[in-house]
């Protein structure tokens, strides 16, 4: 008998439409290989479900706040039902960038150079007379994320001084806290890696929007971004790309599964931008493509993560 | 970034003109309003609760019984001929006087601006529209092409006197068509005053103008005197959309227009190639429906309770607002039209307003340029009273809030 699997997607995030498509497209390939399936769009019905269901697992295929920020990791421990992927830990750092940059820098992971910023400090501090100093320090362009956000919503790259307010105000509508990070300029990769020790680490993505840059609007505009596996690197700039993607999985204990976002300077340093706990599962997203590459078909990938978490 | 990213390997197969669709990010963060724990003032959605369910399933048992080999056939591509008759009486209660023979039903009247686009604009082609206009115009005419010039609206309606000034400009090409929405309009709820009406007919004969004009909300007038229709002043110069959407329900897709017999011809052409006829079925029941007075009755029930809504919003507005805000005050329709000051951008708050639980739509959707990002669009047809109350008051604190970060960062003055 084969485990009872419940597919947690979609809820209240800012991401709900992707993740109700990520959460689909795993339901599908789960029924496909003989699990017991219920597909749950997360409420505030869901612990009173889980708790009548009990199921074997949860799959968790949330992107975004509550699903990626350790939320809902947290609340299945509490209920003891196993789940895909990592822990609270890790999936609250990850989805936190400053925390994040923190431990990448004390362990030697390299990440661009940031500042971060919050509604408090600007309101109740005045920080907004810091901001030449950071744009000086920084150097132009620059990017402004919030510090909490799965996806590019809320990212803009700003290339002159004068739109770096109105940046802000964008980034602050996603999270209180926000980041100004130093532009690295060179070939954007997602490495996938699964497993916990020894992941297996997938073919590297190489991402070139056509905007130049891999916002939202390259997201919405057919035709502008373009991808290539294995990424167009050399050998050693692959290997080296893979070793700090690695590093940045174990030290963050990354359970069975995580994408980490690279940007390789012109410099073929690896720069970790973040990392990922709940990588997207539509057709068109990274860790399949990559899976793919590796010979793993869509059902084989959900399957593998299954097992995983299961053992 | 980490962006959940559309990879299409398609892309190269694409024609031109599909890229010309207006794409949006909104539209994502709006797709979570289909949650009931949101408060939605973001759609355009009436309000199906008011409607009895008893008199639908009657109507619909009786068109299933005595129609059955009609409703399950293919139709006319005109549509059906006894429903035509039932229009030019749905318009005749705005004072409109039409011939079946200048009507053609369409699969809702976004059917009809989609055949209209086709029908009247090439590459290049210049069209009028108001600023702000409505969203699926701008997305039904896009793609083919045109460079849309637009005239602000006030509280009368377009201003009229500007697009003048603009056909007078020695090196503006003429214009296609003006495409208005003169009554409670959409987005902004205002209605077009007579002699903005005057001067727009006697433009368009001046200057040889086609207008269309899109009429969905007609008789959604709560107060006050309705304005005689454009096509009824000039019906040489009109061509006229109408809708069930409204006044029946948008499940049913029911839409027409009329206009001068050449132009049916073409659009029934057009029309053809899009999807033969539209729903047999669904024709059939609207025009049983129409047949009998409940239509009126219903509508007038409508009408109350979008009334009712409409005034507990405006309440809303004025007791939860920050001062800096102003809004229009519609006489009908489904929609007020905020104005915040200058510096605000409601797309870059909408995140704010969701994590509150609410939603609305941001001023940029309404203008092809994307500019009026100061304004947004609030709906008060489908969101109970309780929840326009609360709704508002959320809102308002969502607008303090960003006002201030606005003067922390010192771009609260140009």
């Amino acid at each position: 008998m084969k485990a009872k699997i419940a597919v947690l997607m979609g809820g209240r995030s800012l991401e709900r439409s992707v993740s109700l498509k990520s959460g689909k497209r795993v339901a599908r390939a789960l029924v496909s290989r003989g699990y017991g399936v219920t597909s749950l769009d997360v409420d505030e019905t869901l612990v009173p479900r889980l708790l009548s269901d009990r199921p074997d697992l949860v799959y968790i295929a949330l992107h975004g706040k509550y699903g990626e920020d350790g939320t809902i990791q947290e609340l299945l421990d509490i209920i003891e039902i196993p789940y895909t992927g990592p822990g609270p830990l890790p999936s609250m750092i990850g989805f936190n960038k400053v925390l994040s940059k923190e431990l990448f820098r004390a362990h030697g992971i390299p990440t661009p150079g940031y500042y971060t910023l919050s509604s408090s400090t600007l309101q109740e501090m005045g920080a907004s007379e810091l901001l030449g100093d950071a744009w000086e320090k920084l150097g132009a362009p620059l990017v402004v994320k919030p510090a909490a956000q799965g996806s590019a919503l809320g990212v803009r790259i700003v290339e002159k001084r004068e739109d770096l307010p109105g940046a802000l105000i964008a980034a602050l509508g996603y999270d209180d806290r926000v980041l100004l990070e130093q532009y690295i300029e060179g070939c954007e990769v997602a490495v996938s890696l699964i497993g916990t020790e020894d992941p297996e680490i997938l073919p590297v993505v190489e991402i070139v929007p056509g905007s130049g840059f891999f916002d939202f609007e390259s997201r919405y505009t057919p035709g502008k971004t373009d991808y290539f596996i294995p990424a167009r690197l050399d050998k050693k700039v692959t290997a080296e790309v893979e070793r700090v993607a690695r590093a940045t999985h174990e030290l963050l204990r990354c359970k069975d599964l995580s994408r980490v976002d690279i940007m390789v300077g012109l410099d073929n340093v690896p720069y970790v931008l973040e990392l990922n706990i709940s990588p997207g599962m539509t057709e068109t997203s990274l860790l399949p493509l990559a899976a793919e590459a590796a010979g793993m078909s869509f059902e084989d990938l959900v399957e593998r993560l299954v097992e995983l978490a299961l053992t | 970034m980490s962006p959940e990213i559309i990879f299409d390997p398609y892309t190269k197969l694409y024609s031109e003109a599909s890229t010309l669709v207006r794409s949006s990010d909104i539209r994502d963060l709006l797709s979570i309003t289909g949650r009931s724990d949101i408060i939605s003032f973001g759609g355009g959605l009436p309000y199906i609760g008011g409607l009895p369910p008893e008199e639908f399933s009657r109507v619909m048992n009786d068109v299933l019984r005595e129609g059955f080999t009609e409703a399950f056939q293919y139709g006319e591509t005109g549509g059906l001929e006894m429903l035509k008759s039932r229009l030019v009486e749905v318009m005749a209660e705005e004072g409109l006087s039409a011939e079946p023979e200048h009507i053609l039903i369409t699969t809702g009247s976004q059917q009809a601006l989609d055949l209209i686009g086709r029908l009247f604009i090439d590459p290049g082609d210049t069209i009028v529209m108001e600023a702000p206009t409505y969203v699926g115009a701008l997305a039904a005419f896009c793609p083919n092409g045109p460079r849309i010039t637009t005239i602000p609206l006030d509280d009368m309606g377009m201003r009229v006197e500007l697009l003048e000034e603009e056909l007078q400009r020695a090196d503006a090409s003429a214009p296609k068509f003006v495409y208005v929405v003169p009554n409670f309009q959409t987005p902004a709820g205002v209605t077009m005053q007579k002699s903005r009406r005057d001067k727009l007919i006697e433009l368009a004969e001046k200057h040889d103008l086609l207008i269309i004009e899109d009429n969905p909300y007609g008789l959604l007038r709560f107060e006050g005197k309705p304005e005689k229709t454009l096509a009824s002043r000039a019906p040489h110069r009109v061509v006229y959309l109408g809708t069930l959407s409204k006044t029946v329900s948008p499940g049913i897709r029911v839409g027409w227009v009329m206009a001068p017999a050449p132009v049916v011809e073409k659009l029934a052409v057009l029309k053809q190639s899009a999807d033969l006829c539209s729903s047999s079925l669904n024709q059939m029941f609207a025009e049983a429906y129409l047949s009998q007075d409940i239509w009126k009755k219903n509508l007038e029930n409508q009408k109350n309770i979008y009334r009712s809504r409409r005034d507990t919003m405006l309440k809303s507005l004025e007791k939860h607002f920050p001062k800096e805000a102003r809004w229009t005050h519609p006489q009908g329709g489904l929609f007020i039209w905020v104005t915040l000051p200058e510096y605000l951008d409601t797309s870059k708050m909408l995140p704010l307003a969701i994590e509150q639980k609410l939603a609305y739509v941001p001023g940029t959707a309404f203008y092809p340029d994307y500019s009026g990002a100061n304004h947004m669009r609030l709906n008060f047809s489908f969101p109970p009273e309780e929840q326009i109350v609360q709704g508002i008051k959320r809102l308002g604190k969502v607008i303090r809030k960003e006002i201030e970060l606005y003067h922390s960062l010192g771009l609260d003055h140009p």
